[in-house]
C-alpha cells in the first residue's frame, strides 16, 4: 500500500475551490508574472489553505478569502503600471514622481490657459468692461501674467533638466538618448485610447452644452453640422474626433516621453532639490491664475450682467466653458500644490 | 557588479513587506511559505503578506539584486522540488542595516517629541498594544 505524502493526498474541496479562485485571479496579471510565479504563488498559496483548514476547516480557509482577493487585485493592477511605465528609480523618488506630476499638471493648465485666452477672444468687448470696472482688469490681467510666468518657469526649469538627463545619457552613445525618450508601443497603445477618451468627454461635453445653450442658427457659411447631408455629416464628425484625438495622442505622448527621460535618469539631490523652486513658482503663480480667473467671472457677471449674458460677452454656452476651464485650472493647481508639499516634505526628512 | 556600486541609502525607504521580508532572510535562506511564516511570527501577526505581495516583492528584490535565488537544498530527498529558496546578498544586507538605522533615526526624532511623552499618550499606545 502507498502512502500519501501530504501533497499527493485529495485536496478538500473548499481548498481545490480556493485554489481555482486564486489561479483566475492570477491570470488576470501580467503575461511576465504568471509565467515567472504562478508556480510558486500556487504552491505557497495551497500551504496556507492546508494549514487554514488544520487549525479552523473549511471557514479558515474561508476566511483567507477576502485578504487574497484584497492583496491581488491591487498587487496585479500595480504590476501591470509597473509593465508600462517601469519601476521609480530609488533616488529621491518622492521628488522625482513630483516633478512629473508637476509637469502633467502644468500642461493641463496651460491649455486650460489658452482656452481662457480664446474664450475672452476678441477683446475689444471686454476691454470695454474692463475700463469700467477696474477688478475686471486687474484679474485678467493676474490671469495673463500668472500663465505666462508658468509657461516661462516651466521653460527655464525643466530644460536644466532635460539638458541633465541626456548629458547623462550621451556617454552611452546616442542610442540611449534615444531610448531615454522612447515610448513603448504598449504605452503607446494606451495613450492613444486615453486621446480617445478625453476627445469623445471632450466632444460630448461641447455637444452638451450647445444643446443646452440652444445651437446656433445654421447658415450655409458658418460650417454648421447639422445642416449637412447624413454621409457627410459622419464624415465631418470622425474627422473631427481623429483630428482632435490626433492632437492630444501626440500632446500626451510628448509629456510622457519627457516624464519617462525623467523617471529613467539618475539625478543628484542638489538637482532634485533645485527643482523644487519652479515647482513653488508654478504653485503660486497657478493658484493665482486660477483665483484670479474665477474673480474675474463672477465680477464680469456681477458688474456687467447684460453684456456677459449676451453673444458678445459669455453667452451661447461660453459660460459653462469658462466654468470647465477654471475647474482644469483648479484641479492642475490642486495637483502642483500637492506634488511641491510632497516633494518639500521629502527634502526635509532626508534632510534630517 | 550593480551591487558592488550601489549605495544601499539610494534604495530607501524600503516597503514594510521588503524590509520584513530582508529580515526573514537574515536567518538564513528560506522558501517563500517559509517567509511568509516567519515574517507573521516576527510580527506577531501584525503584519501577513499573502502570496501576490510576496512574490512582487521578491521579483523586485532580484531586479535590485536585494536577494538572489539559491541553488542549493537543505535537503533534497524531503523537500517539494517545486520550492524556490531565496537568500540574502551582500547589498541585501546593507540595505536592510541602512533601513533599520533610517527607521531608528526616526524614532529617536519621535521619541524626542513632548507630545508623546504625556501620560495620556502612553496609556493610549499601551492600551493598544494590550
Amino acid at each position: 500500500m502507498t502512502r500519501q505524502t501530504p501533497s499527493t493526498r485529495p485536496l478538500p474541496k473548499i481548498i481545490t475551490l480556493s485554489l481555482l479562485l486564486y489561479r483566475w485571479l492570477l491570470s488576470l496579471g501580467p503575461a511576465a508574472f504568471r509565467r515567472d510565479y504562478e508556480a510558486p504563488a500556487l504552491h505557497d498559496f495551497r500551504q496556507c489553505c492546508r494549514a487554514a483548514y488544520q487549525k479552523q476547516g473549511s471557514l479558515g480557509v474561508l476566511r483567507l478569502w477576502p485578504g487574497l482577493v484584497c492583496e491581488t487585485v491591487p498587487g496585479l493592477l500595480a504590476e501591470y503600471w509597473t509593465e508600462l511605465f517601469g519601476r521609480r528609480r530609488p533616488m529621491l523618488p518622492t521628488i522625482r514622481r513630483s516633478m512629473i506630476a508637476t509637469f502633467g499638471a502644468v500642461v493641463l493648465f496651460l491649455f486650460a490657459y489658452a482656452a481662457f485666452g480664446h474664450a475672452v477672444d476678441p477683446v475689444a468687448p471686454f476691454n470695454g468692461v474692463a475700463h469700467l470696472h477696474p477688478e475686471v482688469a486687474l484679474t485678467h490681467a493676474l490671469v495673463a501674467f500668472s500663465g505666462e510666468i508658468a509657461l516661462l518657469v516651466l521653460v527655464l526649469g525643466g530644460l536644466p533638466i532635460l539638458f541633465l538627463a541626456v548629458k547623462q545619457a550621451l556617454p552611452r552613445g546616442a542610442r540611449s538618448v534615444i531610448k531615454l525618450f522612447l515610448v513603448k508601443p504598449k504605452q503607446a497603445f494606451f495613450l492613444l485610447a486615453a486621446a480617445l477618451v478625453i476627445t469623445l468627454c471632450f466632444l460630448a461635453f461641447l455637444l452638451t452644452t450647445q444643446y443646452l445653450s440652444g445651437p446656433p442658427p445654421c447658415t450655409a457659411t458658418n460650417g454648421c453640422l447639422a445642416g449637412q447631408p447624413p454621409l457627410l455629416l459622419a464624415l465631418d464628425f470622425a474627422m473631427l474626433i481623429g483630428g482632435i484625438t490626433l492632437g492630444v495622442f501626440v500632446v500626451l505622448v510628448i509629456c510622457t516621453s519627457l516624464s519617462l527621460a525623467v523617471l529613467h535618469s539618475e539625478f543628484g539631490r542638489g538637482m532634485l532639490r533645485f527643482a523644487l523652486v519652479p515647482m513653488g513658482i508654478l504653485a503660486l503663480t497657478m493658484a493665482t491664475a486660477t483665483v484670479a480667473a474665477a474673480i474675474w467671472t463672477i465680477r464680469l457677471w456681477v458688474d456687467a450682467p447684460q453684456f456677459a449674458a449676451s453673444g458678445s460677452g459669455l453667452g451661447n454656452g461660453q459660460t459653462a466653458w469658462v466654468i470647465a476651464i477654471i475647474a482644469a485650472m483648479a484641479a492642475s493647481t490642486i495637483v502642483t500644490v500637492g506634488a511641491f508639499t510632497s516633494g518639500l516634505r521629502a527634502s526635509r526628512v532626508r534632510a534630517a | 557588479m550593480r551591487s558592488n556600486q550601489t549605495a544601499p541609502e539610494t534604495l530607501l525607504p524600503l516597503t514594510p513587506a521588503v524590509f520584513n521580508i530582508l529580515l526573514a532572510l537574515a536567518d538564513g535562506e528560506r522558501h517563500g511559505y517559509s517567509i511568509m511564516q516567519e515574517i507573521t511570527s516576527q510580527t506577531h501577526g501584525k503584519l501577513r503578506i499573502g502570496p501576490t505581495t510576496l512574490y512582487r516583492s521578491i521579483k523586485h528584490m532580484l531586479e535590485d539584486r536585494l536577494i538572489v535565488e539559491s541553488d542549493e537544498r537543505p535537503d533534497p530527498a524531503l523537500d517539494d522540488e517545486r520550492r524556490r529558496y531565496y537568500r540574502l546578498t551582500d547589498l541585501g544586507q546593507r540595505v536592510a542595516i541602512a533601513e533599520m538605522n533610517r527607521l531608528e533615526q526616526t524614532l529617536a526624532i519621535a521619541r524626542s517629541k513632548p507630545l508623546l511623552h504625556s501620560p495620556g499618550q502612553l496609556r493610549t499606545a499601551k492600551g493598544a498594544q494590550a
